[in-house]
């Protein structure tokens, strides 16, 4: 199984998910960039779009998300957004 | 005196006032506990939030930012007034109106122009066509939402940074219990250093930044003041459910005991006409 880490995604209405997860895909400034376990130290702006979250089973989660900030530190991964609901897997997925 | 008819009609009247009364407690007591709890969700937030962004303030000089420099001489200030949309709220609005002409009054001197903005139809209804006008937002409080928050600071950011505006500050009520709320000012603009840059360890050497620490700092510190109108808008609206949840309860119970006194003033009628009707038939048959 791959290995996991620790990711929180919160915004102003509450936590939208908190556990573990093997990998995420969220837009950055220049475009989709991945997340995986022990990640370097990293702190980037996150731009308006979908945010795809992997859990330790697998399984992809979709999420339309709002601008924001990433944190990742010590295995564990912080996305602050304006706002993030659940949605579907966007087209040519 | 009046008839029995119109003791029981007004009686009825009454029990219709009652129940409506009572349900919009109940409907205020629920949505109370709703803003309670997203105020709740968004302190978490806010905790985060604030957390990286004075780990940026302290990694960068931050001070050259536009939001977070004072004007040498404060010449016009921009007051952003929340209130209800809706009254039946006891004395909500009335004390954030009456706080307002107090703040206004006593700075005067202070300032050349004050002008005022509102979130919530009743201080603008209040204060409206008496004072300079910036912007009225409409349907914002009764379902505070960060988007909402958005659209004011939007305008007001943009108000302080073409320089139409030295300062910007907000009025609005907080949720000190159901039967309390208190009008408190805050400054939104600029944002006091001390609210940003508290005790925080900076980022270690080996972070990766992207875009540069400074550039980060300039997109979240916007979001700081957001998140303050925000939490103003979740304030005003727990205060305003509280406010209505009390008025409503001493109004229920205001019902209860006019109920019960004009049940006592019907019973008192309709027996002055029974022994009215016994004495006529009486002295009817005695005449007889």
């Amino acid at each position: 199984m791959a290995e996991t880490f620790d990711l929180r995604i919160l915004t102003p209405a509450g936590i939208t998910f908190e556990g573990p997860a093997t990998s995420l895909q969220a837009r950055g400034l220049d475009g989709y960039f991945g997340v995986l376990a022990h990640h370097t130290p990293l702190v980037a702006a996150l731009r308006p779009g979908h945010l795809m979250v992997r859990d330790g089973s697998g399984r992809e989660t979709w999420y339309e998300v709002g601008e924001g900030v990433i944190e990742t530190a010590h295995n564990k991964v912080n996305i602050l957004a304006d706002h993030a609901e659940p949605s579907s897997a966007p087209a040519g997925r | 005196m009046p008839s029995i008819k119109e003791y029981t009609d007004k009686i009825a009247s009454l029990r219709n006032t009652h129940k409506m009364t009572r349900t919009m407690k109940m409907v205020s007591a629920s949505k109370l506990r709703k803003a309670q709890h997203a105020q709740r969700e968004a302190s978490r937030y806010a905790a985060a939030l604030s957390d990286v962004i004075s780990r940026l303030a302290a990694s960068v000089d931050s001070s050259a930012h536009p939001l977070l420099t004072p004007r040498e001489k404060p010449k016009r200030a921009l007051l952003v007034v929340f209130s209800s949309d809706k009254g039946l709220c006891g004395s909500f609005n009335h004390g954030v109106v009456k706080a307002a002409r107090a703040w206004m009054a006593e700075r005067k001197d202070r300032y050349e122009e004050i002008h005022l903005a509102y979130a919530g139809r009743r201080a603008y209804m209040a204060l409206g066509r008496r004072f300079p006008l910036r912007a009225h937002h409409e349907d914002v409080t009764a379902r505070p939402s960060f988007e909402g928050a958005q659209a004011i600071v939007d305008d007001f950011t943009e108000g302080f940074l073409d320089g139409t505006y030295d300062e910007v500050h907000l009025l609005y009520n907080t949720f000190k219990s159901a039967i309390s709320q208190k009008p408190i000012f805050l400054q939104a603009l600029p944002i006091e250093p001390a609210e940003v840059i508290h005790e925080a360890t900076k980022y270690e050497a080996n972070y990766t930044f992207e875009p540069s620490t400074k550039e980060l700092l300039a997109e979240l510190l916007p979001k700081t003041v957001t998140f303050k109108i925000y939490f103003a808008l979740l304030e005003n609206a727990a205060g305003e459910h509280g406010a209505r949840m009390s008025a409503m309860d001493s109004a229920t119970s205001n019902a209860e005991s006019m109920i019960d006194d004009y049940t006592l003033l019907r019973n008192r009628a309709r027996q002055a006409a029974i022994t009215t009707e016994l004495t006529e038939i009486i002295s009817g048959a005695e005449a007889l």
